[in-house]
């Protein structure tokens, strides 16, 4: 098999194939010109120069993960009108009694819990606003609590299958269910955000200190006043109540992921227009889909055509060859091999494409390894790594540049050096929290 | 007819080192909109009204786009935004006035005042065009004065 592989190597088909993968990445990683647009010239490179057909390029598309990210996105951009996240944020830090340290660990878990259910980059332009506004209030610097949030985005976001789009596309490939990622991905995060508010509380929560005054202006704000769409709100909790209800039954109802986002998808936008008149309700359904990410849905159309190419082509097979060469057949090791890489990938460049091209390339090594079973402790690898690899610098995830670029619209310098000098030791201390729970669960 | 027609030639102006307090005085005294910001070569650099001078006492990332629906939480405190003024009224009006603003000259035709005054709500700066020499505003009231000359 192996020389078989070695022998396509010098196809045409291959070298074409390989050559658009490498290109499409390097222009990627340039960010010379939008993801969007390369990886849809990339798809259209592979069917005209004959490495896929179109019915074939059509096949390499998940449609199950766009389908599951555009109701996601949908249902996140109408929930988000109703003022819920501004609320909650409010309250949190009102539990503590205003205290800078106990903001810190409260703003802290509702980042995370929120980026577990619904998307992270939403999460985070939701609650840095009011999160200003507290510590405007507080007299603290707003720095430290930005970084957390950054922090407890991503590593809430690995939890659960929705919660970050490396999940949605292992989730789909691999078939593995909501329940499979909390059972196995959310007992080692919540390990490792409470050692991550540890540490977070010893850099510069100790540090945080208020007037009385200052902290009675805090618990004097009025988070009801959030709320601007009452019946939007209680559509938003139901709908994404039963959304995750839905997840968890997922296999009792024979449902996949897609449809369950979907469908939660538009009974919530038949439920923001029904108080509404007719003639509003166009302009409602588009603004919903005005929220719909199609940069990141066209990105991931382009990607799926792009990779399904180099697997026809047969590189994935090979490097998956030369991956079972090198770890000696070690499902541990390559276990290992795949977390540590993905992590440190992933905190220097888009780990969407990386995760996309490790999925076939993990399928591959099936038969090498022992069968799918064997295959289950990799993708958690691939998970974590690459959901945790996002918190190492500044550009590892859409969050993080999110959260700076609003910080620097507001005055409060995001320097690239100063934040990874404390975020990459503190991802790479998450990684090794992972690696000692791989050992424990699956070695 | 074009801006040198109907502008009001040598306005009142700050100067981009005029404290904020001094900005508030002018504008509320005068009840301006806004005022333009000029070197001290008389250069045009800016508009600074009562939008900017309110701007300062509103926390900025309420004003950023559809972040912050409402600051109705943050309760009734009449004496924070005092407090506040008093902590910017000494900062410099050149730090925030609206560089972007646009700029007239002497021959642009009146339509497009008119046109920017729809769309922008502002009175506007009229400056030479090599120089940038601020050399007169237009506002609204110019304009209307100036079409409805002579009408019954």
């Amino acid at each position: 098999m192996a020389a078989d592989a070695a022998a396509h190597a010098t196809s045409p088909m291959f070298v074409t194939a390989t050559a658009i993968l490498i290109a499409t990445y390097a222009l990627i990683v340039s960010e010379r010109v939008n993801r969007a647009v390369i990886a849809l010239i990339g798809a259209g490179a592979v069917i005209i120069l004959g490495v896929l057909d179109q019915a074939e390029a059509i096949r390499a598309i998940d449609f199950n993960t766009l389908g599951l990210l555009a109701g996601m996105m949908t249902i996140v951009g109408v929930a988000r009108k109703s003022g819920l996240f501004g609320y909650v944020a409010i309250r949190a830090a009102q539990m503590v009694r205003a205290s800078p340290a106990g903001i810190l660990v409260a703003l802290s878990l509702v980042t995370a819990v929120f980026s577990a259910f619904l998307d992270n980059v939403t999460t985070v332009l939701l609650l840095v606003p009011v999160t200003f506004i507290i510590c405007g209030e507080l007299k603290v610097p707003v720095y430290p609590f930005l970084v957390t949030e950054i922090f407890a985005g991503n590593i809430g976001g690995t939890a659960t299958l929705i919660g970050d789009p490396p999940n949605i596309l292992i989730g789909s490939a691999a078939h593995l269910s909501f329940n499979a990622f909390v059972v196995n991905l959310a007992p080692v995060i919540a390990i490792i955000l409470t050692l991550q508010m540890i540490a977070n509380h010893f850099i510069w929560g100790i540090r945080l200190t208020a007037a009385p005054e200052e902290k009675t202006r805090v618990m004097g704000l009025q988070p009801v006043e959030m709320i601007v769409d009452r019946w939007l709100l209680w559509c938003s909790l139901v709908i994404i109540g039963a959304v995750i209800v839905a997840f968890v039954f997922a296999h009792q109802l024979h449902l996949e992921a897609a449809t369950i986002a979907l469908t939660g998808a538009g009974v919530m936008m038949l439920l923001e227009t029904l108080p509404h008149r007719a003639h509003k309700h166009a302009e409602l359904v588009a603004h919903a889909f005005r929220e719909v990410e199609w940069i990141t849905l066209f990105f991931f159309v382009g990607l799926f055509v792009v990779v399904g190419g180099v697997e026809h082509a047969g590189l994935l097979g090979l490097l998956g060859h030369w991956l079972v060469d090198a770890t000696g057949g070690d499902p541990a090791i390559t276990a290992y091999g795949i977390l540590w890489s993905s992590a440190v990938l992933s905190a220097i460049v888009d780990n969407i494409p990386f995760v996309a091209t490790m999925i076939p390339l993990i399928k591959s090594l099936g038969p090498s390894l022992g069968g799918p079973e064997a295959l289950v402790p990799l993708w958690w690898s691939l998970s974590l790594g690459a959901c945790l690899g996002g918190n190492g610098t500044l550009v590892g995830a859409s969050c993080n540049l999110m959260v700076a670029g609003i910080a620097e619209k507001n005055g409060v310098r995001f320097s690239f050096l100063k934040f990874s000098m404390v975020a990459m030791p503190m991802m790479l201390a998450s990684i090794a929290v992972a690696q000692i729970y791989l050992m424990w669960r699956f070695f | 007819m074009t801006c040198a027609a109907i502008m009001t030639a040598d306005p009142l102006t700050l100067k981009e080192g005029d404290s904020v307090a001094k900005a508030a005085e002018a504008l509320t005294k005068h009840h301006y909109i806004n005022l333009p910001v000029v070197d001290g070569e008389g250069r045009f650099l800016g508009m600074f009204g009562i939008y900017d001078l309110l701007g300062l006492l509103v926390p900025r990332v309420a004003l950023a786009g559809d972040l912050l629906p409402n600051l109705r939480f943050v309760g009734d405190d009449p004496a924070a935004l005092r407090a506040k003024f008093q902590s910017v009224k000494t900062k410099t009006v050149g730090e925030y006035c609206d560089r972007q603003a646009v700029v007239l000259y002497p021959d642009t035709p009146e339509i497009e005042a008119v046109r920017l005054f729809c769309l922008r709500h502002t009175t506007l700066a009229v400056a030479e065009r090599e120089t940038s020499k601020l050399v007169g505003i237009i506002s609204y009231w110019d304009t209307i004065r100036a079409v409805t000359a002579g009408a019954p």
